[in-house]
C-alpha cells in the first residue's frame, strides 16, 4: 500500500519545448528520481503540481518504451496549466500517478490502428503511436489522422512530419481547418476528412482523442465507415482532483474516470450517462 | 384572523385567468411530510388549489424569484413582508424586473418549526385550516392551539418585517406589522456590544469553528445576487476553502459586509443554517451601524438610493 | 452480551478509553455535535442523534495532505501525519453503517486511501442502539437496523432505567470488554421504529436499475428547480465524502490541503476552460441522489444512503429522498 498516495514525488523539468506558434501548448519534459519512477502504459495519465499553486492531471505523452524521461503536453486553460507552462529547465515538478487504464495495448497486439486526433488530444496517443513504433513488428498497419484549426497548431511537428512517416506500415494524414500561405495539404474537419480517406474497419481497432465536438462527429464518421462500437476506443476528460478513485469528482456512471478511464470502448460509452 | 386560503387561491387564480401572469409562486403540502410546506409553482388556474397558506410556510421565496424570471416569465408571487422585501432587494439591485414580477402580498402572522410541532403534536397536522390569535395559532376545527411563543421559527421570532410592504395588491385580511416577540429588534446586538473584546471573539470562534461552511446562508440570501461570488473566486483566492478560524472569519465578515445596507431581514441565512449560528445577529450589528451612522431609520427597507450604494464627489469622509 | 449500571459502564469506558481523545455527542445551543469532551456522558432522553454526525472526525471538513517549502529554487515535501487515538462514543447504528460504507470505499483498490484509514485504525467507536427515533429517520427503508453495530467495536443498548447492556464487535471491542464487570447475559433489546417508511417504488436490489431507466424522467427537474445549489445535503450526509484538494500558500512555503465539496455545488464539475457536465441543478440533484442509490450500488454492491434523515429534516427549500422517489414514479407535482 502506497504510504501517501497523494503525495507527489518531486522532479525536475528538463526541457520545455513549445508546440505551437501561439504557444498555448508547451510539452515539458520531466526527470523523476530514480526510487520514484514508475512504470506506465499508454494512454495513462498523471497528477503534476506546482507546488503553492496546485495540481491538475496530464496524460503522459511519452512511451512507456522509453522509461528515463516523462513527456508531458499541457495545454494552457487555467490557473495550473497556466504555471505549468512558467516552468523552466531545473525547476522542481511535482508528480504522482500513474492513473487510469490506458490503452489495452496486449488486446490490440497483431491488429491494425486507426488513430485519429484533433489537437491537444494527440497527446495521449502519442504515447501509444511511440510505443508501436518501438515494437512495430507486434502490430499492424497503423494510420494516424491528425487535425488542428491551422498549420501552426499542429502538435509534435517533428514526429508528425518526419519521423513516423519514415516508420515501415505506418501513414500520417494531415489536416487543418484553415490553410496558411505555406500549407499544401488538405484542409477540413477531422472526421469529414477521416470520411473522405475511408479506411476499412476491417481488422482494425479506431482510438480517437480531441475536443468533444471533434469527437462526437468522429464517432459517427466511424460509425458510417463500419466500425463496430466495439472496435472504437475515446478517453473521457472530466475535471479530476485526487486520482484515486475517491473524491468522486470524476465520476460519471458507476465508473470514476481517473481509476476506470480515461480510456472507454464506445460500447461502454454508450451505457454511461451522457454527463461528459 | 383567519389563514383566508379560498381567497389567495382566488386571488392566484385569477391572476392566471387574466394573464397578468404566467405561474404563481407560493407553497404546497408536502405529500410525504405532513410538517412541510416547499416552493411550490402553479402555471394552470385549474391547479391553484395546490398552494397552501397555513403556519406551516417556512420557505422565503424571493431567491427562487431571482432565477424563475431571468427567462423573462412573469411571476405572480405569494409574498410575506420578507419575501416582498427581498423580491424588492432583487428589484434594486437589477436582478429582476419589476414588470416581471407581481407581488401578492400576505400579512404574515409568524410561521411555526414544523419539525418541531410535528414531534411535540403531530394531531395539529389534522386541521382543515388555521386561525391567528395573536399569541397562538388556532387549528380549524380542532380547536388545537399552538402557543406561539414555543414554536415560533427563530427567523419569526425575531421578524420586524410582517406586513407585506410595496406589493402590488395585499390580500384585505387582519393581521398588524407589529411582533410582540420581537420588542427591541437590538437586542442581541447591544448585549454582544457589551461584551469585553476576548468574551466577544470567543463567542463568534466558538461559531466559526461549528460552521460547516455548506453555503445554505449564501445561496437562500436574496441579497447575495452576485454573478460570480468573490467568496468562490480562485483568481484571486479571496477566500481558501480550508476550514479554520481565520478562513471563518473572512467567510461571515466579508458576507456581512457585502450584505451591509442591503440585508432585507428576512432570517433566511438563519433558518437554513443547520447548526445554529447566529447570522441575524451579525447582520443586525451592520443594520444598526446603517442606523446610527447613517440616519437609515428602516435600514432593511430596499430604497432606490442607499447609503453604502451610491458615490458623491462631495463625500465628506476621505476614502482611507 | 454483559449487563451493567450506567455509572459503572462510564468508568468502565473512560478507564480503557485513557490517554485517547473522547468524542462525544454534545448539546451546544439547541443543536447535537460530535464534540471532544474528557470523557462519554450519560445521555439525556432528548439525545436521538447528532445534527453533525461523527464523519468529520474521521474524514476531517479540511486537513493538510502534505507541507512544502521551497528554499533555493527547491522544494521539499513532508507527508501530513493527521491522527491521534480516538474515540467515538454514542454513534448511532446509520452512523456507524455509514462509517463502514466509508471504510469499503477508501479501502478500495488500486489506491487505498491511507489518511483516512489510519486515523480509522486508531479509532474505537462505541455504537448506541436507538431507543427512540428522529423525525425524519427511515433507516429500515434502507436496509439499516436501528440496534445492528456495523462499523462498531461496541455497542449499547439501553435497557431498563440506570440499566445497560454492551457486546462487543472487534478485537479492540472484547479486549475491553474483558475488563468490564459485569453479568454475562441474553437480554431482549427492542430499538425504536424508524419515524418514516419511504414510498419505495421497488424492492432496493431492484432500485438502481428502476433510477438508471428514470435518468431522463422530467421528474428531476420537478424536484431540482428549487434547489439552491448549497452544500448542506452533502456536508449533513454520513456517507457523502467527496472532496477537493488546493494549496495554502504562505510566500514560499505552504501545505496542501483537502476538504469536503459537495456535487450540488455548482463549481464541484466545472472544468478549467469553462466546461460543466452538469450546468444545473437538475443534473447536480440527480447525481447526488444517482450516486448513492445506483452509481454505488453498481459499484460496491451497496446503496450509499443509511436513512438517517437528516437531508430531510434540514434541506432549507425541502428537497429529499421520498419526493424523489415519488416523482420519478409518476407523480406529477
Amino acid at each position: 500500500m502506497n504510504p501517501a498516495p497523494l503525495v507527489p514525488a518531486v522532479g525536475e523539468v528538463v526541457e520545455v519545448r513549445p508546440e505551437t506558434a501561439s504557444g498555448d501548448i508547451k510539452t515539458l519534459r520531466v526527470r523523476l528520481p530514480e526510487e520514484d519512477r514508475f512504470s506506465f502504459r499508454p494512454g495513462q495519465c498523471a497528477m503534476l503540481s506546482v507546488f503553492g499553486v496546485g495540481e491538475c492531471m496530464i496524460s503522459i505523452s511519452s512511451p512507456p518504451t522509453r522509461p528515463e524521461e516523462l513527456e508531458f503536453s499541457v495545454k494552457r486553460v487555467g490557473r495550473v496549466t497556466a504555471a505549468l507552462h512558467e516552468l523552466e529547465p531545473g525547476e522542481c515538478i511535482g508528480i504522482r500517478g500513474p492513473y487510469g487504464n490506458g490503452f489495452p495495448v496486449e488486446e490490440l497486439r497483431g491488429k491494425g490502428l486507426l488513430v485519429v486526433a484533433g489537437g491537444i488530444g494527440l497527446a495521449p496517443l502519442r504515447s501509444l503511436v511511440n510505443y508501436v513504433v518501438d515494437r512495430r513488428e507486434e502490430y499492424g498497419p497503423m494510420r494516424i489522422v491528425y487535425g488542428a484549426r491551422t498549420p501552426q497548431d499542429l502538435c509534435f511537428k517533428e514526429e508528425i512530419f518526419r519521423s513516423w512517416p519514415g516508420v515501415p506500415q505506418v501513414e500520417v494524414h494531415l489536416t487543418v481547418d484553415q490553410g496558411d500561405e505555406e500549407w499544401t495539404g488538405p484542409v477540413g474537419l477531422v472526421p469529414s476528412f477521416l470520411e473522405e480517406l475511408a479506411p476499412s474497419p476491417e481488422g482494425v481497432v479506431a482510438l480517437t482523442c480531441g475536443p468533444p465536438i471533434m469527437i462526437k462527429f468522429v464517432l459517427e464518421a466511424l460509425q458510417n465507415l463500419g466500425f463496430d462500437d466495439h472496435q472504437v476506443l475515446t478517453t473521457l476528460e472530466l475535471k479530476m482532483q485526487c486520482g484515486i478513485g475517491k473524491c468522486g469528482r470524476c465520476n460519471i456512471g458507476s465508473r470514476y474516470v481517473c481509476v476506470d478511464g480515461p480510456v472507454f470502448s464506445l460500447k461502454e460509452l454508450r451505457q454511461m450517462p451522457a454527463e461528459y | 384572523m383567519s389563514w383566508a386560503l379560498p381567497a389567495v387561491d382566488a386571488l392566484a387564480a385569477r391572476l392566471l385567468e387574466d394573464r397578468l401572469v404566467d405561474a404563481v409562486l407560493g407553497w404546497a403540502r408536502d405529500p410525504d411530510l405532513p410538517w412541510q410546506r416547499y416552493p411550490h409553482r402553479v402555471d394552470e388556474p385549474s391547479r391553484v388549489g395546490e398552494l397552501v397558506w397555513d403556519p406551516f410556510c417556512a420557505p422565503g421565496l424571493a431567491k427562487l424569484v431571482f432565477r424563475m424570471t431571468e427567462g423573462g416569465l412573469k411571476l405572480g408571487v405569494l409574498a410575506r413582508g420578507c419575501d416582498a422585501l427581498g423580491v424588492w432587494r432583487l428589484i434594486h439591485d437589477r436582478r429582476i424586473a419589476r414588470e416581471n414580477v407581481y407581488l401578492l402580498g400576505l400579512p404574515c402572522p409568524g410561521m411555526a418549526d414544523g419539525v418541531r410541532v410535528w414531534e411535540e403534536c403531530p394531531e395539529a397536522f389534522d386541521a382543515a385550516g388555521w386561525e391567528d390569535h395573536g399569541s397562538h395559532w388556532v387549528a380549524v376545527p380542532t380547536g388545537i392551539r399552538l402557543p406561539k411563543e414555543r414554536f415560533l421559527l427563530d427567523k419569526c421570532l425575531q421578524c420586524q418585517v410582517r406586513w407585506p410592504r410595496q406589493c402590488d395588491e395585499v390580500l384585505a385580511v387582519q393581521g398588524g406589522s407589529w411582533n410582540p416577540f420581537c420588542e427591541d429588534r437590538y437586542r442581541q446586538v447591544r448585549q454582544l456590544e457589551e461584551l469585553p473584546l476576548p468574551q466577544r471573539f470567543d463567542f463568534w470562534r466558538g461559531w466559526f469553528e461549528r460552521c460547516l461552511r455548506c453555503f445554505a446562508c449564501r445561496q437562500v440570501c436574496p441579497a447575495c445576487n452576485c454573478e460570480s461570488c468573490s467568496l468562490d473566486q480562485f483568481e484571486p483566492n479571496w477566500l481558501e476553502r480550508e476550514v479554520g478560524v481565520a478562513t471563518q472569519f473572512i467567510f461571515h465578515f466579508t458576507r456581512a459586509l457585502h450584505v451591509a445596507g442591503r440585508c432585507v431581514d428576512c432570517g433566511e441565512c438563519q433558518r437554513a443554517c443547520p447548526v445554529g449560528f447566529p447570522l441575524g445577529a451579525l447582520n443586525r450589528k451592520m443594520m444598526k451601524d446603517m442606523e446610527d451612522l447613517f440616519g437609515v431609520r428602516e435600514p432593511f427597507v430596499p430604497q432606490e438610493s442607499e447609503p453604502l450604494g451610491e458615490f458623491a464627489l462631495d463625500d465628506p469622509d476621505e476614502f482611507r | 452480551m454483559k449487563l451493567v449500571r450506567g455509572s459503572d459502564m462510564l468508568r468502565w469506558l473512560r478507564r480503557c478509553g485513557e490517554g485517547r481523545r473522547w468524542v462525544v455527542p454534545a448539546k451546544e445551543d439547541r443543536h447535537w455535535l460530535f464534540a471532544e469532551r474528557d470523557g462519554p456522558v450519560v445521555f439525556p432522553p432528548d439525545y436521538r442523534n447528532a445534527t453533525v454526525g461523527p464523519k468529520g472526525w474521521l474524514l476531517p471538513r479540511s486537513e493538510p495532505i502534505l507541507y512544502y517549502r521551497w528554499t533555493g529554487g527547491r522544494v521539499s515535501v513532508t507527508p501530513a501525519q493527521g491522527w491521534r487515538p480516538q474515540v467515538i462514543y454514542g454513534v448511532r447504528p446509520c452512523d456507524l453503517k455509514a462509517i463502514a460504507l466509508l471504510d469499503s470505499i477508501m479501502a478500495s483498490e488500486p489506491w487505498p486511501e491511507t489518511q483516512y484509514l489510519t486515523r480509522r485504525a486508531h479509532t474505537v467507536l462505541v455504537g448506541m442502539a436507538c431507543t427512540a427515533a428522529s423525525s425524519c429517520c427511515f433507516c429500515t427503508s434502507m436496509g439499516v437496523h436501528p440496534a445492528e453495530s456495523y462499523a462498531a467495536d461496541l455497542m449499547i443498548y439501553p435497557l431498563q432505567g440506570e440499566e445497560y447492556g454492551v457486546a462487543a464487535f472487534s478485537e479492540v471491542g472484547r479486549e475491553w470488554l474483558a475488563q468490564l464487570e459485569g453479568e454475562e447475559a441474553d437480554a431482549a433489546f427492542s430499538p425504536a421504529v424508524p419515524a418514516l417508511s419511504l414510498p419505495m417504488p421497488t424492492s432496493l436490489e431492484d432500485l438502481p436499475g428502476w433510477l438508471e431507466r428514470r435518468f431522463d424522467d422530467p421528474g428531476w427537474q420537478r424536484l431540482a428547480w428549487r434547489c439552491l445549489s448549497c452544500g448542506l445535503c452533502a456536508y449533513l450526509c454520513p456517507t457523502c465524502y467527496c472532496y477537493g484538494i488546493s494549496d495554502v500558500d504562505r510566500g514560499g512555503a505552504g501545505r496542501r490541503v483537502r476538504w469536503w465539496d459537495a456535487c450540488t455545488l455548482p463549481d464541484f464539475s466545472r472544468m478549467a476552460g469553462g466546461h460543466d457536465p452538469r450546468p444545473t441543478t437538475t443534473e447536480r440533484v440527480r447525481q447526488r441522489i444517482m450516486h448513492k442509490l445506483a452509481y454505488h450500488p453498481a459499484r460496491q454492491g451497496e446503496i450509499l444512503c443509511t436513512g438517517c434523515g437528516r437531508c430531510i429534516e434540514y434541506c432549507p427549500m425541502g428537497i429529499h429522498l421520498p419526493a424523489a422517489l415519488r416523482l420519478l414514479g409518476g407523480d406529477g407535482r
